[in-house]
């Protein structure tokens, strides 16, 4: 499964300035692929557009040459991790994770698994409001591996935690990732961030994004602190315009 | 006296100063225009065990429950499709705004005068009565949908019925609570006044036959029983279920 997106333009008003132009690139299965750029670049219209929430752009999202929207119907499982929870607050925690589940006779074996990875066993009938951010975030996660997705797609999900909480759900996240090998587009505006989680990271520019450099990360994963920061300094070495105060360290 | 009963108490303390209030009142005017609690009381006793309460009171009821589910359905249908779709609003606002502030009395005598002085009649002039309230309270809520859940079920492809009711429906929670309590209270005084005018059956018939004999004590036998109706709807239904709707609140 390889997934081609080419975008030639998207805009939000007709005759506003574009905010992706040109924006080109293919997956290979099962990559972890992180989109890193100043915020207000656009990535997240990005994924809004590969989500499918959002059509009013000109260009071509396929699937081995198939369309990847076709009217309701998406040929490929879609998970979306959003930048907050987007949990349902009325739903416990179970039930927001059945909700995107098939009725099949498993499912409440499957929901329940899956919130047992993610470490919320004893959590299950609790409402979202009663779980810390990052536990909520857990949930999403959760909610987004067990629909067993071929494409997950995840804008920032992440951010407003504190450091060691971000570094439990990146190893959480990389553990569901080599179980079930969806491939992931992954928006963060933290350097340090992409190059611990991807296999490779495109680099976007202001508005109108457009794709300025892809760097393959060949580390074996789990990657320590030292390795991600030495492989940043070269870049910034390497192209200091590129990155210098667009892209936080 | 644990914390769990306060309210309950307040709640009944002003219940129990008014009767005491008007008891002492009925006792220094010694009128036949004001009769005391008391007496309204026993005079309740008499309707309930004797008299025919429990049939008016009965068919009253019924009258009530159809209406407001009735109201409560095209209320929110359309209330829904209003907040929703920008077409349908502004199409259907200015019937909204005529029917909020066309006289009750008007819509209950064209309604007899147009389908005859049938039951459906009268169910039908309340409900033109209420649905416009319910269509406004409910457009607000569906104006305030947060479309970042509805992205959600898009992107899982929640199926549309689980989808409306787990992840629509319960934001407009509030706002049904809120016409349903309004509505509830809406609908008995209407619903008296259209049976007074062209029912012969009914708490409304009953008031008005007491009012052509002087019956005051009757009368406010008839409205106790109302009070005991609203408390227990209130006590039984509304605030349990509100509880149960909001038990994800922290």
């Amino acid at each position: 499964m390889s997934l081609q997106l080419e975008i030639d333009e998207k805009r939000y008003t007709p005759n506003g300035e574009p905010i992706l132009s040109q924006v080109q690139f293919q997956t290979a299965a099962g990559e972890f692929i992180a989109l890193v750029g100043p915020s207000g670049a656009g990535k997240s219209t990005l994924l809004n557009i590969v989500a499918g929430l959002d059509t009013q752009f000109s260009g071509r999202l396929t699937v081995d040459n198939q369309p990847l929207h076709q009217g309701r119907d998406t040929a490929l499982r879609i998970g979306f991790m959003f930048q907050e929870a987007r949990l349902m607050p009325w739903l416990t925690v179970l039930d927001n994770v059945l909700l995107v589940l098939a009725h099949t006779p498993d499912r409440v074996a499957r929901a329940e698994a899956m919130l047992q990875a993610v470490g919320l066993g004893d959590a299950l009938h609790a409402f979202p409001s009663q779980l810390s951010g990052g536990m909520q975030r857990r949930v999403a996660l959760a909610r987004a591996f067990v629909v067993q997705p071929q494409l997950l797609l995840m804008d920032e999900p992440f951010i407003s935690l504190d450091a060691p909480t971000v570094q439990q759900l990146h190893s959480l996240l990389l553990d569901l990732w080599s179980q079930q090998k969806p491939t992931v587009l992954f928006v963060t505006h933290t350097l340090l961030e992409a190059l611990s989680l991807a296999d490779r990271v495109l680099f976007f520019s202001r508005a109108p994004a457009r794709i300025i450099h892809q760097q393959h990360v060949e580390l074996t994963r789990p990657r320590s602190t030292a390795q991600v920061s030495a492989v940043a300094e070269q870049l910034l070495m390497a192209h200091p315009e590129m990155l210098a105060g667009e892209v936080s360290v | 006296m644990s914390a769990r009963y306060w309210p309950a108490l307040l709640r009944s303390a002003s219940l129990i100063g008014f009767l005491l209030l008007w008891q002492g009142l009925a006792w220094w005017l010694q009128d036949p225009l004001l009769p005391s609690p008391w007496v309204v009381l026993t005079q309740f006793w008499w309707h309930l065990t004797e008299g025919a309460l429990l049939y008016h009171l009965g068919v009253t009821l019924a009258r009530v429950v159809v209406i407001f589910f009735i109201a409560m359905l095209l209320g929110t249908l359309i209330g829904v499709l209003m907040g929703r779709f920008r077409l349908v609003d502004l199409v259907l606002d200015g019937l909204l705004v005529l029917g909020l502030n066309i006289p009750a009395l008007v819509v209950i005598i064209l309604c007899y005068l147009w389908l005859g002085l049938t039951d459906w009649a009268a169910i039908a002039a309340v409900v033109i009565n209420k649905v416009p309230t319910v269509v406004v309270t409910v457009r607000e809520g569906a104006r305030a949908i947060d479309r970042s859940l509805l992205q959600v079920a898009q992107v899982f492809k929640v199926p549309p019925m689980r989808r409306f009711f787990h992840v629509y429906l319960p934001q407009l929670y509030p706002y049904l609570m809120a016409s349903a309590r309004s509505g509830m209270a809406l609908i008995w005084k209407i619903v008296l006044v259209v049976e007074l005018l062209g029912r012969s059956n009914g708490m409304g018939f009953q008031l008005g036959t007491f009012f052509q004999f002087f019956d005051i004590t009757s009368i406010l036998a008839y409205t106790l029983a109302f009070i005991i109706i609203v408390l227990c709807v209130e006590g039984l239904l509304l605030r349990p279920l509100e509880r149960y709707l909001n038990r994800w609140r922290p």
